[in-house]
């Protein structure tokens, strides 16, 4: 697992691809999906996700919908029309930075042996 | 793959709850987050202890540590808005206020101004924005009503001054419920402080710093005249009294009654003890109805002093001593720098 510090910038990028990609997920749906695809090595924490999920709500970058399931609650995040091109804008954001820093820490074999 | 009861839901709504989450939206979204987490177990154990092991996950600030973050997040963009506004706001309250309280002191033109301005801003954008960031850091509802009793009290006390400082009407009723608020606000603001053993030594502290503000305030504002000044001016008034009753039996002078008269007039026309004065035909009492009956003393002075140059014994009046003897205590409060800036005009 990595260290938090590495997940945490990134964690807002990781949220808006999965909802890019997947449409439709809850909270629960979107943490196992990343331990999933990344073999457990990226472990989204509840008590980052949730922050984050909400405050990208009060944005309006995604919007709710709630689905009773008993007697609780599931409410599935989507992104909104402007969720969308701001997902866009933070992917190939995202694309450019990978390209950085394999420039940054590829051009160096020292840090890589390290 | 296990099934939660109903019963189960519940108590992990109720506990969720219970752990400071008042936030309906995290509530549901914990609720179903650690309903999944528990039905991913296959084992048999009891329902409690994989309850308690889910919440273990959740780190050492748990549940609300969560809220806090969430509630942080949402409000950021807020906050650093609201701060150049408080910031803003609360350099201009100072100025003016501070620079009003020197003008008035000096008896400098656009003191009233300055502390308007002042008492306003500091009421109704500073001190709200203040309020709402430390309302918006209380994560329980006692805080949030703590908060905005704080607010209550600090803006009847702005208010109530600025009123009491230009004399409108209405100040003491102002300070009246500035004093109901403040009894109630200190004692909830130090109980609740002292709860949390972070905040207990500056909650008393502050309640003891607040109660002694408060104190002064309310000694300085229900303050009357001293009993010193109410007597010194009733036995003034009683002096001139009997000094224009004796001047005018003692002669049937047309000059000397007209000089009476004219004195008499302002005495009439002093301010009682709540408020201005009037002259005998209704106008208010103010620097230029003043002048208007400076200018009769003084003619009337003049025509007495030259009627009785025929008598030896006759010391002639000069102007200042009888206005500073009338205007001592009629223009006590209010006109008094009026009245001895048109004296001094007279003067000249």
């Amino acid at each position: 697992m990595y260290s938090n510090e590495l997940v945490r910038g990134t964690l807002k990028t990781i949220v808006l691809k999965l909802l890019k990609e997947e449409g439709k997920m809850y909270g629960y749906e979107i943490t196992q999906k990343v331990k999933e695809l990344t073999d457990g090595k990226i472990l989204i924490t509840e008590g980052a996700l949730y922050p984050t999920l909400h405050s990208l709500e009060a944005e309006g970058i995604v919007t709710i919908e709630t689905v009773h399931i008993g007697r609780r609650v599931r409410k599935y995040y989507k992104l909104t029309t402007e969720g969308r091109a701001n997902a866009k804008r933070k992917l190939s954001e995202m694309a450019d930075f990978l390209g950085t820093m394999r420039i940054l820490f590829e051009g160096d074999p020292g840090i890589l042996h390290a | 793959m296990r099934n939660l009861t109903d019963e189960q839901i519940d108590f992990i709504a109720e506990d969720i709850r219970s752990r400071g989450v008042f936030t309906q939206g995290l509530q549901e979204n914990l609720l179903d987050h650690i309903c999944c987490c528990i039905e991913q177990h296959e084992d048999d154990r009891p329902f409690e202890e994989i309850y308690l092991q889910t919440l273990d996950a959740f780190g050492r600030s748990g549940l609300q540590g969560i809220q806090d973050e969430t509630l942080f997040l949402i409000n950021q963009p807020y906050f650093s808005k609201m701060k150049k506004i408080a910031y803003f706001s609360g350099t201009l309250a100072s100025i003016s206020l501070i620079s009003g309280a020197l003008f008035k002191v000096m008896h400098w033109p656009g003191a009233n101004i300055m502390l308007i301005v002042g008492t306003l801003t500091l009421t109704f954008l500073f001190l709200p924005y203040f309020f709402y960031m430390q309302f918006k850091e209380q994560t329980e509802k006692k805080g949030k009503i703590i908060s905005t009793l704080g607010m209550i009290t600090a803006a009847l006390l702005c208010i109530s001054a600025l009123f009491k400082i230009l004399h409108w009407p209405g100040a003491a009723a102002m300070i009246v419920g500035f004093t109901i608020f403040f009894v109630l606000f200190i004692p909830l603001y130090v109980i609740n402080g002292m709860r949390n053993p972070l905040t207990k030594i500056s909650a008393i502290s502050n309640g003891f710093l607040f109660a002694s503000i408060g104190g002064f305030v309310m000694l300085l504002s229900f303050q009357n005249p001293s009993k010193a000044v109410t007597d010194s001016l009733t036995s003034i008034q009683q002096k001139q009294e009997s000094l224009l009753s004796s001047m005018q039996s003692k002669t049937d002078n047309v000059a000397l009654a007209n000089f009476v008269l004219a004195c008499d007039k302002v005495m009439k026309a002093a301010p009682n003890a709540s408020g201005n004065g009037t002259l005998g035909n209704g106008d208010p009492l103010d620097g230029r109805s003043l002048q208007t009956i400076n200018d009769a003393i003084s003619a009337a002075l003049i025509q007495l002093n030259s009627e009785m140059s025929a008598d030896s014994t006759w010391k002639p009046l000069t102007f200042e001593p009888i206005a500073t003897t009338l205007y001592g205590s009629v223009k006590f409060q209010v006109l008094q720098l009026e009245s001895m800036a048109y004296v001094n005009a007279m003067d000249k």
